[in-house]
């Protein structure tokens, strides 16, 4: 088909006004690109090649980049650094949905204002209450319950549309501002959520150094709850394989994010019998997997690959709850050495201390996942859900969890999907701009991730091949999640 | 639509145009000079100074205007770095890390004509010559300096009945006097709210546990900055564990230092020079470490504190440490003759004088200011002797921070990196010690993997290392060219354990 001289002229006019954008796409991101793939594989280091040093050519080292990276002493903290802080993101993800399931609620006017009228009394006179006691005599402590009462009385006047706007906000507020304001709020001695921590922390000391004596036994029982539940939930897995609702792949990475919570209890626990109970705890699980997938092998077949969003996000969960049951014993025994200080249980020092600093960013970043892009695509998709279900479901007689349960959770699951593998990747990508203004990646590297990791080896110490070598390795990490995405986002949806 | 986008574009090009022509380089007659520095309002006046010093001094046009515009830019570290590798940088720019850039081969050489004009090694602070240049050769001339010590609140001293410590104190008195202090200054307050000093976490800390350290005769690094040593035998293993000790006992069990949660939790540490300035007016710090350009704030406050000065607490051999805010000139310069006349005019008596009243740290040329420093007593009663023994101190103890050429300044600062580990119960004290000298080792290793120049400086320095571990072994004075390390130069010539040598050879 010939075109003719009009066509001609408008798409020339058509490229001309997209040139400068093409142009600028080409040279801040495709160039740069292409470029940083070649650089992984070179030995591109700023003493050697520069505008000044452009004699000397730019060696090829093959993949001795990426093998330097695995014998780097520090790279696995950094890279475990970086999953660390992604363990909060279920937690960001429920925390999303519960916000746009709140949202999604008429609050103007009516009977609420009045019930919300009640709520601003009972807080500013609880405030007072706390001024007269001496307890609120921060300053950032007033102007915050001041704040929410404000925000509760608009709301109830401006509605669901002025509660949407502020969960919004910690989106599209700078980054640095939030965290700074967050530096603030974690000040360990007269931060806010110390200061609220406190008298809850004075009040618990008598009762933590009653069950001080007991803390042994109930860490030891959290830990043996966790092996049991560990077993449990791989006598689940087994079964939906046999049922055919689990496919190999699912079971096989069921499998390794159940066991990884019992492995780690191995090193993050001081306990000498978990030495031995873990590795049985373990033993026992993968051995019930290996006598159901070769001895008795599965009552229905179904695809390969069915079962893989199951595994991402109830295995997930499980193994993030595993963790959390660890992290819950490793605080009952210390409890006795705390609770028995001079000025009872200690607030914690926040990002002052290298085994807090982490959970301090992942509940930053709790707080920002819950009012995110998340709880918009939430939102959206919770208008999606058809009304004739919930119809349904109320002649039926269900209940609001059954109707959340058996409707509103399935139906956007599509969503949640989206979400989590979005939020790995910008999991695995981020940490930057919080080591930079808020710890600068310490104390003792405890806050250092991949991100920081890169920029610190690419411009401070100019070893741009290997910055390079590194931020590949991010990118084929992320690479994989995304193809995992593509490959079994939409089955999920359609199980 | 077309019309408008056609007229955005036409909008947007001659907006561009006019930036550019706009630009000092276009505007003005005379060649414009860049020189990036930090936005300190002094820079401004410094910059009309040098455009009178031009002038005074005939450099001029024809029509007897300054022979340069100079202007400032005020881009950060990064920022510099970027725009020296590219070829894109200012003709002067001012940096920490000169040996550092000089690696990078974005400096000029200006060893010979900084003799010949006024402003070469020779015309600075001896400690200094180390942080001008690389191996020998001088690519930078400071703008300033600083040599940090103990600068002391002599009215919160005596408000609680306390004297200043002497000039000189060792550890052991440094922490009786804070014991006392701090007992006395909280005595009724139901938490403690001042301290002896600002914390250790950081690099005032790092100054002090150098200057302890080094004064045992130990340093981080050998004879020819080739290896970290502090863990390699015995006695620097202990000289280094000992600090760690005295700094986890003062945090943590004297409280004579904040602990890193306490100033996390201060609410002062916007502005220049973090809170260490507000807590040290306030009473809420008897002393800080600091150097002479502090005066600058603390000038600016109605309150006069009547100072006193000491050095860090340490042992026998006396030292402190010396940085310097060198100008460089840029290899990429279009004016590099304009632009080293700048360094003459560092260099120059104005310069030095408005340096010296100003309090903007230390003149980077003190001999032509010798009278002026003097003359501070009467002019700023208050401030005492602090002048000139910090002059004093500069020209005669002080010698740089450890600083390998094998060891980048932008890499983890592995010994704070183990100090953290140390005070947050990650590592026990045997582990954190191994840590520096295995991490930093590490370094030197990637550093000579990633350059083949530098593995050949490295084998030509670990060679004569080899030579002085033997002369060592057997007693023998060691010829000076041999030592690298700034502080085992000036130990072993102050101890009598060098034979001074000519750069040509051994003599």
């Amino acid at each position: 088909m010939a075109i003719n001289r009009k066509e001609v002229k408008d798409i020339a006019v058509g490229v001309g006004f997209l040139l400068p954008n093409i142009l600028g796409f080409l040279a801040f991101t495709v160039i740069p690109l292409a470029m940083s793939i070649y650089m992984a594989f070179t030995d591109w280091n700023l003493e050697m090649h520069n505008y000044f040093r452009l004699d000397t050519p730019v060696r090829w080292v093959g993949f001795a980049n990426f093998v330097k990276l695995f014998t780097d002493p520090d790279f696995g903290q950094y890279f475990g650094n970086t999953f660390f802080l992604m363990i909060g993101m279920p937690f960001g993800v429920a925390g999303s949905l519960c916000a746009a399931l709140l949202l999604n609620i008429e609050f103007k006017g009516g009977r609420r204002i009045f019930t919300t009228m009640i709520i601003t009394a009972v807080m500013v006179a609880s405030l007072l209450i706390l001024l007269t006691l001496g307890l609120g005599g921060s300053g950032m402590t007033i102007l915050m319950m001041s704040l929410i009462g404000v925000i509760l009385i608009i709301g109830s006047i401006g509605g669901k549309t002025v509660y949407r706007t502020l969960f919004y906000f910690p989106f599209f507020t700078s980054g640095v501002a939030t965290y700074i304001l967050w530096k603030k709020l974690y000040a360990p001695n007269n931060g806010p959520i110390n200061n609220a921590l406190r008298p809850v922390l004075e009040a618990l000391t008598p009762v933590a150094q009653k069950i001080a004596p007991a803390c042994s036994v109930i860490a030891t029982v959290l830990l043996v709850l966790m092996g049991v539940w560990f077993l449990l939930m791989v006598r689940r897995k087994m079964r939906l394989w046999r049922d055919g609702e689990s496919g190999n792949v699912s079971i096989v990475l069921g499998m390794i994010f159940l066991s990884l919570p019992p492995f780690f209890s191995l090193y993050w626990t001081d306990f000498e019998w978990v030495r031995i109970v873990m590795p049985l705890f373990l033993a026992v699980g993968w051995l019930m997997f290996f006598f159901r997938v070769f001895i008795l092998k599965r009552k229905y077949t179904c695809v390969l690959d069915r079962g893989i969003g199951d595994s991402a996000i109830v295995d997930g969960a499980q193994m993030v709850g595993g963790f959390i049951l660890i992290g819950f014993a490793n605080v009952a025994l210390l409890l006795p050495e705390l609770s028995s200080q001079p000025g009872g249980l200690p607030a914690p020092e926040w990002l002052a201390d290298y085994y807090w600093a982490k959970p301090s960013i992942m509940l930053m970043g709790f707080w920002g996942a819950i009012g995110s892009n998340n709880m918009l695509l939430y939102l959206a998709g919770l208008s999606g859900v058809p009304q004739e279900l919930y119809e349904a479901a109320d002649i039926d007689g269900a209940s609001p969890w059954q109707r959340f349960w058996n409707i509103t959770w399935p139906q956007l699951s599509n969503v949640t999907f989206f979400i989590m593998v979005m939020g790995v990747i910008g999991g695995l990508q981020g940490g930057f701009e919080m080591a930079r203004t808020m710890t600068q990646g310490g104390p003792a590297g405890s806050t250092t991730t991949l991100a920081y990791y890169i920029y610190t080896q690419g411009f401070s110490t100019g070893r741009l091949g290997y910055a390079s070598a590194v931020a590949w390795l991010l990118f084929l990490l992320v690479f994989i999640v995304t193809m995992f995405n593509w490959k079994f986002g939409n089955r999920y949806t359609n199980e | 639509m077309k019309k408008l986008f056609l007229t955005i574009l036409l909008v947007l090009v001659a907006a561009s145009f006019y930036t550019v022509m706009s630009g000092a380089d276009r505007a003005s007659e005379v060649p414009v000079i860049s020189w990036r520095s930090d936005a300190n309002p002094q820079r401004y006046e410094q910059i009309d100074m040098f455009h009178q010093w031009l002038v005074d001094n005939k450099h001029v046009t024809p029509e007897g205007k300054a022979a340069a515009l100079l202007v400032l830019d005020t881009a950060d570290n990064q920022g510099t770095m970027i725009q020296a590798v590219s070829g894109m940088a200012g003709d002067l720019f001012d940096t920490y890390d000169v040996p550092g850039y000089a690696a990078l081969g974005v400096g000029i050489d200006v060893t010979e004509e900084g003799a010949e004009n006024g402003y070469g090694f020779a015309n600075t602070y001896p400690g200094m010559k180390t942080l001008l240049g690389r191996d020998g050769r001088q690519y930078a001339y400071p703008a300033n300096g600083a040599t940090v010590a103990f600068w002391i609140n002599a009215d919160t001293l005596a408000k609680y009945g306390m004297k200043p410590p002497a000039l000189e104190w060792t550890p052991e008195e440094f922490e009786a006097m804070g014991k006392e202090f701090v007992k006395r200054a909280n005595e009724g307050l139901p938490r403690q709210d001042i301290f002896f000093t600002q914390t250790l976490d950081g690099g005032w800390g790092l100054a002090m546990l150098y200057s302890i350290v080094r004064s045992k005769g130990y340093d981080l690094y050998n004879e020819t900055l080739t290896k970290c040593v502090v863990n390699s035998d015995e006695e620097t293993r202990e000289a280094f564990s000992d600090v760690f000790k005295l700094f986890y006992k003062w945090t943590y069990v004297d409280h004579l230092v904040p602990t890193a949660a306490e100033v996390a939790s201060m609410n002062t540490d916007a502005g220049y020079g973090g809170g260490d300035y507000s807590n040290f007016l306030a009473g809420k710090y008897a002393m800080i470490v600091m150097g002479r350009y502090c005066l600058i704030r603390f000038r600016e406050f109605h309150t006069k504190i009547n100072f006193a000065l000491s050095q860090l607490p340490m042992y026998d051999y006396k030292n402190l440490q010396i940085s310097a805010r060198a100008a460089m000139l840029y290899r990429g310069s279009k004016h590099p003759e304009l632009a080293k006349l700048f360094m003459q005019f560092l260099a120059s008596k104005e310069y030095n004088k408005y340096i010296v009243d100003g309090a903007d740290g230390l003149p980077p040329n003190p001999a032509v200011v010798v009278d002026e420093i003097k003359a501070l007593k009467d002019k700023f009663p208050n401030e005492g002797r602090v002048h000139e023994l910090e002059f004093e101190w500069a020209q005669k103890i002080a010698i740089p921070a450890p600083l390998s050429p094998y060891v980048k300044a932008g890499s983890t600062n592995w010994l704070q990196n183990s100090l953290n580990r140390y005070f947050n119960g990650r590592s026990s004290l045997e582990e954190a010690i191994a840590l520096i000298e295995s991490r930093y080792n590490l370094e030197i290793e990637n550093s000579k993997e990633a350059n083949p120049a530098v593995r050949a400086d490295w084998d030509a320095d670990w060679k004569l290392q080899l030579k002085i571990d033997e002369y060592k072994k057997n007693g023998k004075k060691i010829p000076a060219e041999w030592i690298k390390n700034p502080f085992h130069l000036k130990y072993y010539r102050d101890k009598g354990m060098l034979r001074e040598t000519t750069p040509g050879g051994d003599k």
